[in-house]
């Protein structure tokens, strides 16, 4: 069942297949590295993974991060990026990168966006002139930071949005797409992605899931999901969409981190995943363990000796105590430093779990052990039992 | 510790010297004149542990760690029960245990015959010499700065110098008895603390009163209350003084004088006879968005007219726009990581962005940059060409922007 398709800039090749859930091990070589899937990218949004060194990320073996467009297309801009030969110089990472839209960002952090079928009209932080990303712009802004997976320009509504805006928006998207295509400056070693876009309706996510397929695409995102909507229309959705997406191509389900998240959506057939969450809880003093979180700033850590995570293995684990940590987190650079690598470790062991099992075609246990850790009592979480349960794990 | 002179100046009071027997570290040496890591919270800034081996192998051996930071935690630390090196992943370094933070000012009116104040975190924290001690032997340190009144300035009355004086004596006293009766610091080595301010004879008193206790080292202090305004302190002004302290001090000890000295004031001060020295200073820099690039390699055929040529500059902005898309190195041919990787382009992004590792990047070329500048002071020092590399320092210094 597993194929290889040799696609301009990227080659992605099923490696194994969970036999009792869509999960599946692959392989996806890209212009600067090989990617190990299923994936979880952390975020360094304006160039720079927030306090971690780029040759940190290298030693856990973290192969692909992501860039926002919408920040770096501000500063330090396109042109400047170009000029520098592209974001990997620019910040000195040389394994993948992949860049968003900038939509999105637009979207929710600027209040005047609004949507024509030309592309998103804002006003510019700089000036409050009136300016327009379109899909060319994006495409071309994204040619120019240089990563080696890029995105459509997409027509993103709020997940908790009803009525025919959610359809005028799929089409778009759709439409979009084509000409971000055609707008494309760099298909020999940039990639770009289709975003599955319909909200919650299943009708319309499986009409433009069938629709983005038919273009010449290397993978696909599926979108407009992880943003406050039911978690039990969240899985559905997600299920439904890796359902009509080819199995010989990536499957990017945006926005998605958390643990929990994370292990479902692999189990429902997802392949890559971004989310701010680990660096971002990291500089706020949240440890991640397999048992949940440690808010390193409360009092009750002033005498815990021992590391974060035992079995961790990060430069922090086998060093530092929560004590410590406790002294500084939340306040001090230092501390943002220890727990932003630990919380990124923590990310790409759980990665490297979900493949092993996999691998092993033991995945369905992982699942269970994993949950068990994280909620000893059995108050699993109801979606993530229903969701579990349509690819036939029951969980204990 | 031992501390042996090796080399003297002909026309000044600087000295070359190694210290040995540094207890746990014992088949160290650390080469004088000298500065020490700072380490605010028990870590330097921006650098954790793996950082610092990977990225600052010539880093100091010692480091310095104000003591309200352990004091904030000493329940924590005396539950954990290892010492703060253990504690802050600081083991493999000498941590000596100071009183003041020096890249932070201190408000004047907190000391008294029963104890002094230092801030943390939190807030204010009084000890007396009691609690003190018993934060020392939480601390486990390898040298310790002992309870001081070091709450003067040039401004400072006679009779608040005098009390000065006395008061950090009589802690010192103290101190001792009670070190001496305490088996977690049987090796930990005991500092004595200077003071008197402006005024000389307060100094000479209270060094030459200082010497008749069983100290390992001394500490100048009361010049001031340290902190950023440090950087328009004149060394000048207490030139005279410094040298007539050190010239009663006893030529076996080592002379520190703490705080955000810039590398001309430090040049200054060596002459004066001091030997260690704070890194506070490029501390300051790095929150400031700066980089040093100040020249001090002395070549053979650096002549007082070339020095005035050269048109090096002392330190540069990286917030300043002109460097936007300047895709040189901070520092052309300087070795550190930072230069070697990244440009004046990418530094000026992560300041305009306000991003994190703008700390990390400048940090760890401004202390590479400081700790080669004091490769080369010892090494002026040594070879007796000092005040051929001061003239060449002070000069990028007078251009430098204010």
């Amino acid at each position: 069942m597993s194929a290889t398709r040799k696609a301009h800039a990227l080659s992605f090749k099923v490696l194994a297949e969970c036999s009792t859930t869509k999960a599946r091990v692959s392989k996806l070589i890209l212009p600067h590295h090989e990617v190990d899937t299923p994936v979880f990218m952390p975020v360094g949004t304006q160039g720079t993974l927030k306090a971690m060194l780029p040759d940190q990320l290298e030693e856990m073996d973290c192969q692909i991060i992501l860039g926002n467009t919408y920040h770096l297309g501000h500063r330090p801009g396109p042109e400047l990026l170009e000029k520098a030969g592209g974001l990997h110089k620019f910040m000195n990472w040389n394994r993948n990168l992949l860049t968003d839209s900038g939509g999105f960002q637009m979207v929710s952090l600027l209040k005047l966006a609004e949507i024509t079928e030309e592309g998103v009209k804002f006003e510019s932080p700089h000036d409050g002139s009136t300016m327009m990303l379109t899909p060319e712009k994006s495409i071309e802004i994204q040619n120019s930071i240089g990563a080696d997976i890029i995105m459509q320009l997409d027509d993103v509504v709020h997940s908790t949005t009803t009525g025919p805006r959610v359809e005028e928006a799929m089409w778009r998207t759709i439409r979009w797409l084509d000409r971000c295509l055609k707008a494309h400056g760099r298909p020999h070693d940039q990639s770009i992605f289709p975003i599955v876009q319909g909200g919650l309706d299943a009708e319309l996510r499986k009409k433009c899931a069938q629709e983005l397929t038919k273009r010449d695409v290397s993978g696909f995102a599926i979108g407009g999901l992880s943003g406050g909507e039911e978690k039990s229309q969240f899985w559905r959705m997600v299920s439904l969409s890796t359902d009509h997406l080819p199995l010989d191509k990536p499957r990017y389900l945006m926005g998605v981190g958390f643990a929990v998240d994370l292990v479902v959506c692999c189990a429902l057939g997802c392949d890559m995943f971004d989310c701010v969450y680990p660096t971002r809880t990291a500089r706020f003093g949240t440890a991640l363990v397999p048992t949940g979180l440690l808010n390193l700033k409360l009092e009750k850590f002033s005498r815990d000796f021992r590391p974060i995570d035992e079995n961790c293995g990060c430069s922090t684990c086998s060093q530092y105590t929560r004590s410590y940590l406790h002294t500084i987190a939340g306040h001090k650079p230092v501390a943002a430093q220890l727990i932003t690598v630990h919380n990124v470790k923590y990310q790409l062991n759980l990665m490297r779990g979900i493949r092993k099992s996999i691998m092993e075609n033991t995945f369905p246990k992982f699942v269970q052990d994993f949950m068990s850790a994280l909620f000893p009592s059995k108050d699993y979480p109801e979606w993530a039992v229903e969701a579990l349960a349509s690819v036939n794990v029951t969980l204990r | 510790m031992k501390f042996a002179v090796q080399a003297t100046s002909s026309t000044s009071s600087a000295r070359a010297g190694v210290l040995t027997e540094l207890g746990r570290l014992a088949d160290r040496e650390i080469h004088t004149p000298a500065c020490l890591l700072y380490s605010t919270s028990g870590s330097a800034p921006y650098l954790t542990h793996s950082l610092l081996a990977q990225y600052m192998k010539g880093a100091p051996l010692v480091a310095h760690l104000p003591v309200g930071f352990a004091a904030e935690h000493q329940e924590s630390l005396e539950a954990f029960g290892k010492g703060m090196g253990k504690y802050a992943v600081m083991e493999n370094r000498l941590i000596f245990s100071t009183f003041h933070d020096s890249a932070e000012g201190f408000p004047t009116g907190f000391n008294d015959k029963n104890g002094a104040s230092v801030w943390s975190r939190g807030g204010k924290i009084k000890l007396d010499v009691e609690r003190f001690i018993k934060l020392q032997e939480a601390i486990r340190p390898d040298w310790y700065q002992p309870l001081c009144d070091s709450d003067t300035d040039r401004n400072s009355s006679k009779k608040r110098l005098q009390k000065a004086v006395d008061r950090t004596l009589h802690f010192l006293d103290s101190c001792i008895e009670k070190h001496s009766a305490s088996q977690v610091l049987k090796s930990s080595a005991i500092f004595g603390v200077i003071e008197g301010g402006y005024d000389v004879n307060e100094r000479i008193r209270s060094a030459k009163q200082t010497c008749l206790r069983p100290v390992e080292g001394f500490i100048l202090e009361g010049f001031h209350r340290f902190g950023p305004e440090m950087e328009q302190f004149q060394i000048m002004d207490i030139e005279a003084v410094l040298k007539d302290t050190t010239a009663v001090l006893p030529d076996h000890k080592v002379r520190y004088l703490p705080g955000m000295w810039s590398p001309g004031a430090i040049i200054k001060a060596v002459q004066c006879g001091i030997d260690l020295f704070d890194s506070t200073y490029p501390y300051l820099l790095t929150e400031r968005g700066c980089a040093l690039v100040f020249p001090f390699k002395v070549s053979p055929g650096l002549t007082d007219e070339n020095i005035w040529n050269n048109e090096a500059s002392y330190h540069i902005d990286l917030n300043d726009k002109r460097y936007f898309d300047d895709f040189t190195p901070l520092l052309k041919g300087c070795e550190c990581y930072t230069c070697q990787n990244y440009t004046k382009a990418y530094l000026n992004h992560l300041c305009n962005t306000g991003e994190l590792l703008r700390g990390v990047l400048l940090m760890i070329h401004n202390f590479h940059h400081f700790f080669s500048f004091f490769e080369t002071l010892r090494k002026s020092t040594e070879e007796n060409k000092l005040e051929t590399f001061r003239k060449l320092v002070e000069r990028t210094e007078v251009t430098k922007p204010s």
